[in-house]
């Protein structure tokens, strides 16, 4: 019965999905050109955020449309 | 007992049990859709399971802990790009694609082409793209798994290639999409145990996370950021390709959305899928700057991974670790087996007439066309050119130029026609393989692409912008076919 009722809702594209994916694209990008200070561990602060901090936002992103649909 | 005979005995075990698999579910009387799709049987672990599993291939396993060793931090962008490729792909393709399914009877990609662009054309040349692409895929999939053999067992690489291709192939003649799926559930949860292990092992024998990087950056100083090693415009074009792209650089991955039959399977699956590759890529991540640290003299980078397994180690866990990495292998030989031979039953085979082939005579055909395929690739495993895992990527590149805009615009954009996926799609193909052919002339090697812009990104983009001009000056899709695609949309406007 849930599928019958999935097939009749008119389908949305997810708004806040789709601008966490152009930050993603985007900030991604433009974060990998920057030229970031050194950080903890022998790393910089762009291989934490933009590697480490990145599977992080991807998975909390994918969290949130599962949750919201958004 | 020693080591190669204890890695040679867990080994065994696995792969015998992968065969029971199979032969368990081929004792299910099915259908065709069942057997290439298993449409409705299967829960969201196994489909997101399945997905990562046939996206991470087991030469890029062994391929990219081998890359991320020598580039560092440079190549890790896209490895957090490789782990949101579900994310994109269920998001703007899945949901989309489990709708279509439900109203057409779709198969394969290509059914859901042929139905969106009103013509066996786009389809057609889809269906021969990807037949070209899967053989050098597979063949380089062969030629890992009997690499890792010939490292860890000390068996000929000859024997190995046959007995791992030959088990591969038959499995996945005799099981389908059930048993490929469940088998994807079991390697990857394999794949999650042994680097769950390997990983802290090797960090704590490079001195621990914080000593480990001090090392690697000492030993190779332009990848211990970001940027260094590798020009900017390949780091950022890595990041963009690897993720994104792979909505149609991965056809067989993306064959899973065809299966759930309800939205709330399709978002489990994909967290599933998500929270999988993350794990994994993090722990690549890591195995490989070890790697860098612990082998700085090996002169094969695609060994990385095996070598350093069986020197941190004991052989029982290797040899669990080593079925991981060989499952991966096995997962997308046989999700790109089974596609092909899907491909040729129901795009080229049936339209030429045979409509009217009952489900056994079709399941035998396409058992077929898996044999010959694989057959070929394992031909070509036998002596496989240096530049095979350059083919790899190229097929990746054919996929992702041709696929990824006729896929999304046709789900998304009712004013995509037929004209212009077709130019969008050979375009973008065209485009890929110039952008390669540019590099060969001005450096002379097929791996350094102009300014570092990788031909995953060129192809796909050119096939964008052909694809809107040709279908904008085309006249409109016919009214059944927006219907069709579109009709939640026309309902709720109206």
């Amino acid at each position: 019965m849930a599928t019958k009722s999935n097939e009749n809702t008119a389908p949305r594209a997810p708004r806040i999905t789709l601008m966490l994916m152009a930050l993603f694209l985007v900030g991604g990008s433009l974060g990998l050109l920057v030229d970031w200070p050194a950080g903890p561990a022998n790393l910089d602060w762009g291989v934490w955020l933009m590697v480490y901090g990145g599977y992080v936002y991807v998975v909390a992103a994918a969290l949130f449309y599962v949750k919201t649909g958004k | 007992m020693d080591a190669a005979g204890q890695y040679t005995v867990i080994i065994v075990v696995y792969f015998a049990l992968m065969m029971g698999l199979g032969v368990w579910f081929n004792r299910r009387k099915r259908s065709r859709t069942d057997y290439f799709l298993a449409r409705g049987k299967l829960g969201p672990g196994a489909i997101g399971f399945s997905y990562s599993a046939t996206q991470m291939s087991g030469s890029s396993y062994m391929g990219a802990i081998g890359t991320e060793r020598t580039y560092g931090y440079n190549f890790s962008p896209a490895g957090v790009s490789s782990a949101a490729a579900p994310w994109f792909t269920y998001v703007l393709v899945g949901d989309r694609l489990r709708r279509i399914a439900s109203r057409v009877r779709c198969i394969t990609l290509v059914d859901v082409f042929d139905a969106r662009y009103y013509s066996k054309a786009p389809g057609r040349w889809a269906a021969m793209i990807m037949l070209l692409a899967f053989i050098p895929l597979i063949a380089a999939q062969l030629k890992a798994a009997g690499n890792t053999f010939e490292v860890l067992l000390g068996i000929p690489y000859l024997v190995a290639l046959g007995l791992f291709g030959t088990i591969v192939i038959l499995y996945t003649v005799i099981g389908g999409m059930e048993a490929v799926a469940w088998t994807d559930l079991i390697q990857g949860t394999i794949m999650i145990v042994g680097f769950a292990v390997l990983a802290p092992t090797a960090v704590m024998a490079a001195g621990g996370f914080s000593e480990m990087h001090r090392q690697y950056g000492e030993l190779n100083p332009g990848s211990i950021g970001l940027i260094g090693t590798m020009p900017a415009l390949w780091v950022v074009s890595s990041f963009l390709v690897w993720g994104f792209f792979q909505i149609g650089g991965a056809p067989a991955a993306v064959t899973r959305f065809l299966i759930p039959e309800t939205d709330s399977t399709l978002k489990k699956a994909m967290v599933y899928s998500i929270s999988f590759s993350s794990f994994i890529y993090v722990c690549g991540t890591l195995i490989a700057i070890a790697s860098g640290v612990l082998l700085p003299t090996l002169e094969r980078a695609d060994l990385a991974l095996p070598t350093l397994i069986a020197t941190l180690m004991p052989p029982v866990l290797g040899g669990v670790i080593i079925a991981a990495v060989l499952g991966a292998t096995m997962s997308t030989i046989d999700s790109v087996l089974l596609l092909a031979g899907s491909l040729v039953v129901e795009n080229l085979w049936l339209p030429r007439g045979d409509s009217e082939m009952d489900d056994a005579t079709a399941v035998r055909v396409g058992r077929g066309a898996t044999l010959t395929i694989g057959g070929l690739a394992m031909l070509m495993a036998i002596d496989p050119p240096a530049a095979i895992f350059w083919i790899v990527t190229m097929s990746f590149t054919l996929m992702a130029s041709g696929f990824t805009f006729p896929l999304l615009l046709g789900l998304w954009w009712p004013r995509a026609t037929r004209q212009g996926a077709l130019v969008g799609m050979l375009g973008g193909v065209a485009a890929g393989v110039l952008w390669y052919l540019a590099g060969y002339v001005v450096y002379g090697d097929l791996n350094n692409f102009i300014g570092g812009v990788w031909p995953a990104l060129v192809g796909p983009l050119v096939s964008l912008a052909l694809m809107v001009v040709v279908s904008l000056m085309t006249p409109p899709p016919p009214d059944d076919v927006v219907e069709l695609f579109f009709a939640d949309e026309v309902k709720a406007v109206a």
